[in-house]
Order: C-alpha cells, then structure tokens, then sequence
C-alpha cells in the first residue's frame, strides 16, 4: 500500500516542486515589471481576494506572490485531486474492484486495515508538503530570495492539516459508500462546495463570516507567510480530520462489505 | 466444521413485493464436516457468492447464524479467519505487485509461519508459475494459479474457494484437483462454490445444490452423479448397426445416417454392451449442464 500510493504522492510531490520552481525562477522578472505591478495596483480587491490575495498588496512583495502562485488554485486543485483520489483507491476502490477481500480475509481486523490505510494517506500527504517546502527553500537558496524559513514551515503544517481534513471526509465517504464513482463524485462535490464558500466569503465583507463554514476559510497563506502563527485552524482542522476519520473506522467496521 | 442454521439476508430489491427473484438468501441450512469436500453449486446469481461473504464475515445476515470450528462468523470474524484460507471468485489482486510481493505480504498478514515458504514453494513448482512478474501483466490463469497458491500456502484448516477452476487450462484443473484431493487426505475442511458441475464432481463429498436464494438439497455425489444424464454423440460404421444399437433398447434421441444421439442416465453398462456389438467410428461424449443435471434430478423427485 505504501508502496503503491507513495509512488503516487512522490510524483505529484515533485511535479508542484517543479512548478513552484519555475514560479519563483520568475518572481524577480515579474517583480520589477511595471506592466505586472501596475495591474495589481488596479485590481479590485475582490478579484485579488478570488486569487487567494489577502492584504492590499500585490505581486512587489514576494510573501503575497508564493502565496498566490505557489500556495494558490492551481496548488490547491492538484493537492485536491490528489487526496480525493488516493483515498478513494484506499477503500472504495479496492472494495469495488474485489483487492479488499483478501485484506479482510486474512486475520487482522477492519479497523487495523483501516488504520493502515490512514497512515498510507497521512504519510502520502506529508510527503506532498515536504517535497513542497523544500522545493520553495530550494528555489530560494538558488534565487537568493531572503525568506522567514519558519513562516513557510508554518504554512505547510496548516495546509496538511487542511488536506487531511478532506483526505478524511474522502475516507468516510469512501467508507460510506463502498464504490468509487458515488464517493469521488461526493467528496469532489463537497470539497468544491467548500471552496466556493470561500471565493464567496472574500468578494464582499458582508458574507466574510461565511469562511467559517468552509475549511478553506480557515487557510489564509499569505497571512501565514506575513507572520501570522496558525494555530487555531491548524488544530481546529486536525480535530475535524480526526472526527472523520474515528466515522470512518466505525463506519467501515460495522458495514457489510460485498467483496 | 461448518455449520449454518437459518441464514437469511434480503436484499432491499428482495423485500419489493413484486419481485420474484431473490438475490439474496433465504433460510439456508447445512452442515460440513470435518475432513469433508463440500461442494456448493447453483448458477450464477443463485446466492453462493453471498453464502461466502457470511462464511468470511464480510456481511452481517438478517437472521441465523455461520459458525466455523463453533466460532460465529461474524461476530468472531477474526478467530475465524486464523482458521480458513479463502480464494475469491474474482482474480483481482493488488496489481502493482510482483506475485511474489503479494504472497509475502498476505503471508505477513497471516502470522508470517515458516511453513507457508515451503508449501509456497512447492505450489509454484506444482502450478509453474512466475512469481517475479507483476500481477499486471497476468493473464487471468496465472492470476488464477496465483489465488490458488495463495489459498493453500496457509495451511489453514478450513478452505473456502469460490470458482477455484475458473480461467484454468483442463491440465492445470486436474493439477488442481489433485491438490484439493491431497488437502483433503490430510483432513482438511473444504468448501467449493462453483457453478460447473465438472469441478466439484471429482473432488467433492457432497453437493448443497442452491437456486434462487434457497439451498434446494443437500446430496451426496455419488448420487447425483447417478441422476446425471449424459449424451453420447456416436457414428457406426454402417446403418444396419444403427439397428442393431436400436434393438438393445437404448434411448436414441436422433439419428443421422449412421451418427446417433443417445442419452444415458445413470448405469453405462447397457451402451458399453451395445457398442460392443458394432464397429465404433468415433465416439464423444457432451456432458449436461449443470442447471439441466438438475433440472433432470429434481424433475424425477418433483422438488422443482
């Protein structure tokens, strides 16, 4: 299991490595351009909070540049389609095409299959944020881009605690529904769902309290990188991922499973 | 060994009404003792696939119980697993692995005995099956092969194999059968779902027969075997011992020049005589199907 997904985890890892890479490769071009500056200056501050913008400024400051490129959708959509599907191949997958009849037939019991299949992903994604932030240290050794190193070690942290929130609905869903068209179709749905909510809590002040609903709400990376020490959504989302999970084991222990 | 009493387990299209076919199980019955080859046959659909999944505790039934060695099914899942070995019905293994991976990771999940090496080495000698290559690029008879080494590699006390011949050339089947036999002798329990009456004829003790979500009989082989209708395909070397074979009273069901049909139930002894009696030009034997053995066995009860 390990071994399967891992290799899955590792590419992915070292493909947003890459694009993070070339993003900052390109930073001080951008940085100094007037055409770039000028029309983050002229963005409304909506559009610039769709983009994962935080605070007033634009791409002069290299802390609101990572966070949107680096951390930004395209991150976001990868390490998305990336956790929904590994934990679908966990469970629902391996249900659906039959692999899990000899997992259960040996003696060990469905909460120590499940447990396995929980470190498989929480180990996958740490692998993802680790290759991550080491290709950001790295980009910024070979750029010689002055940077909080701690800030970034912070943001990592609250990201995998945010992906291991959705890995862990997609493992309840993936448990929930023993196939995988009905649990990727759920749990992209929801996740996407949260998303939105987010988008839409940024576009006005008036629905900002809607980011409380989302836990995309709770992931602000160019707040982090600016200094801010996350620790309340770090937990809050670690406590959801840890509820999910305890579903899912129960969930998975109880219900019949037609292999 | 074995015991079930009562299970049932409807499905929620079982419980419509309107619907006719159950696909499900209902109040199944039986008993295999120890040291016995049980042969569970019904045709696809008919609820052996579900009887296994109770066996295994992968599903919960409505009402009644599966024990193994005494040990509920479901509520003791895990002792009962220390004591079966199950080969699924369908080949689907976790196909990033070489075989020999997916053995030593199965062997680890099963206590990791010594014994488990040799018996695996000796199935793969037996079955000529190459453990380095990945499951990926199996075709469904090695994958097949690999099941079966896997199954029996455990020398577990109790074996449940669900279609274990399925995707296997005819040498490969007697290879198996040979194995199941010598399982057997060693007083193994084993459990047979098939849907093809050739694979449990030669291995099993007794047959349950299961359609429609209801076991139907328990019977012993040997018995069934005598139910069994068999048709010979024969050709004569003229027509004049077409008339001869009609004079011993066999049951012609069709003629063609000098090729005959005839249907044999039971004792081969009245057609071994008659064909004594003529020049044999060629001679093949078509074996009913299952669903027609038992239509014919059960048609002269009157249980269907």
């Amino acid at each position: 299991m390990f071994k399967q997904q891992g290799k899955k985890a590792f590419n992915y890892a070292t493909g947003l490595s890459l694009y993070n890479l070339l993003l900052i490769g390109v930073y001080p071009t951008i940085s100094q351009s007037m055409v770039v500056a000028e029309l983050s200056q002229k963005l409304p501050n909506s559009v610039k909070h769709v983009f994962g913008v935080t605070s007033g400024s634009g791409f002069d400051r290299f802390e609101s540049y990572v966070a949107t490129q680096c951390f930004g959708r395209v991150w976001l959509l990868v390490m998305g389609i990336s956790t929904i599907s590994t934990a679908d191949a966990l469970i629902a997958k391996l249900v659906d095409q039959g692999g899990m009849a000899y997992l259960l037939s040996s003696p060990v019991g469905r909460l120590e299959v499940l447990a396995t299949q929980v470190a498989v992903l929480t180990s996958g994604l740490a692998v993802m944020m680790g290759l991550t932030v080491l290709g950001i240290w790295g980009a910024m050794g070979l750029f010689k881009i002055p940077i909080d190193v701690w800030a970034y070690f912070r943001l990592v942290v609250l990201e995998f605690a945010l992906f291991l929130a959705v890995g862990a609905y997609s493992l309840l869903f993936s448990a929930i529904f023993n196939e995988e068209e009905p649990a990727i179709l759920i749990a992209s749905s929801f996740t996407f769902l949260c998303y939105i909510l987010d988008v839409f809590s940024e576009l006005n002040d008036r629905f900002l309290w809607v980011k409380n609903f989302t836990i995309f709400g709770w992931v602000r990376p160019q707040k982090v990188l600016e200094g801010e020490t996350p620790t309340l959504p770090t937990l809050g989302l670690l406590g959801l991922a840890t509820i999910f999970i305890m579903l899912a084991g129960y969930i998975f222990s109880k219900k019949d499973i037609h292999v | 060994m074995i015991n079930v009493e009562g299970i049932t387990k409807l499905y929620p299209k079982d419980k419509r009404k309107e619907n006719t076919e159950l696909r499900g199980l209902k109040e199944v019955t039986f008993r295999v003792d120890q040291g016995e080859v049980f042969g569970f046959l019904g045709p696809n659909g008919a609820g052996k696939t579900t009887m296994i999944r109770h066996l295994m505790g992968f599903i919960k039934p409505d009402a009644g119980f599966a024990q193994i060695k005494g040990l509920d099914c479901w509520k003791n899942s895990l002792a009962v697993k220390a004591l079966v070995s199950y080969l699924p019905g369908e080949m689907n293994f976790l196909e990033q692995m070489s075989g020999l991976e997916f053995l030593n990771l199965m062997s680890g999940m099963h206590g990791d005995r010594p014994i488990f090496r040799k018996r695996r080495d000796a199935l793969v000698e037996r079955l000529e099956l190459n453990l380095k290559q990945s499951i990926r690029k199996m075709s469904k008879g090695m994958k097949q092969k690999l099941g079966i080494i896997y199954a029996l590699m455990l020398d577990a006390e109790v074996l449940i194999l669900d279609e274990p011949t399925s995707g296997l050339d005819p040498l490969m089947q007697k290879v198996f059968i040979d194995l199941v036999l010598a399982e057997k002798s060693q007083g193994k329990t084993i459990f047979i779902s098939s849907h093809m009456f050739s694979e449990v004829e030669r291995t099993c003790d007794r047959v349950g027969i299961i359609r429609n979500g209801k076991l139907a009989t328990v019977e012993e082989i040997q018995k069934l075997r005598q139910a069994q209708q068999r048709t010979f395909e024969i050709t004569v070397a003229d027509e004049g011992q077409v008339q001869i074979l009609r004079e011993r009273g066999l049951e012609i069901i069709a003629v063609n020049g000098t090729s005959l049909s005839i249907e044999i139930k039971g004792d081969l002894n009245p057609l071994l005589s008659g064909l004594a009696q003529v020049k044999v030009m060629s001679f093949t034997q078509k074996m009913t199907d299952l669903e027609e053995a038992f239509m014919h066995f059960y048609e002269g009860e009157g249980r269907f």
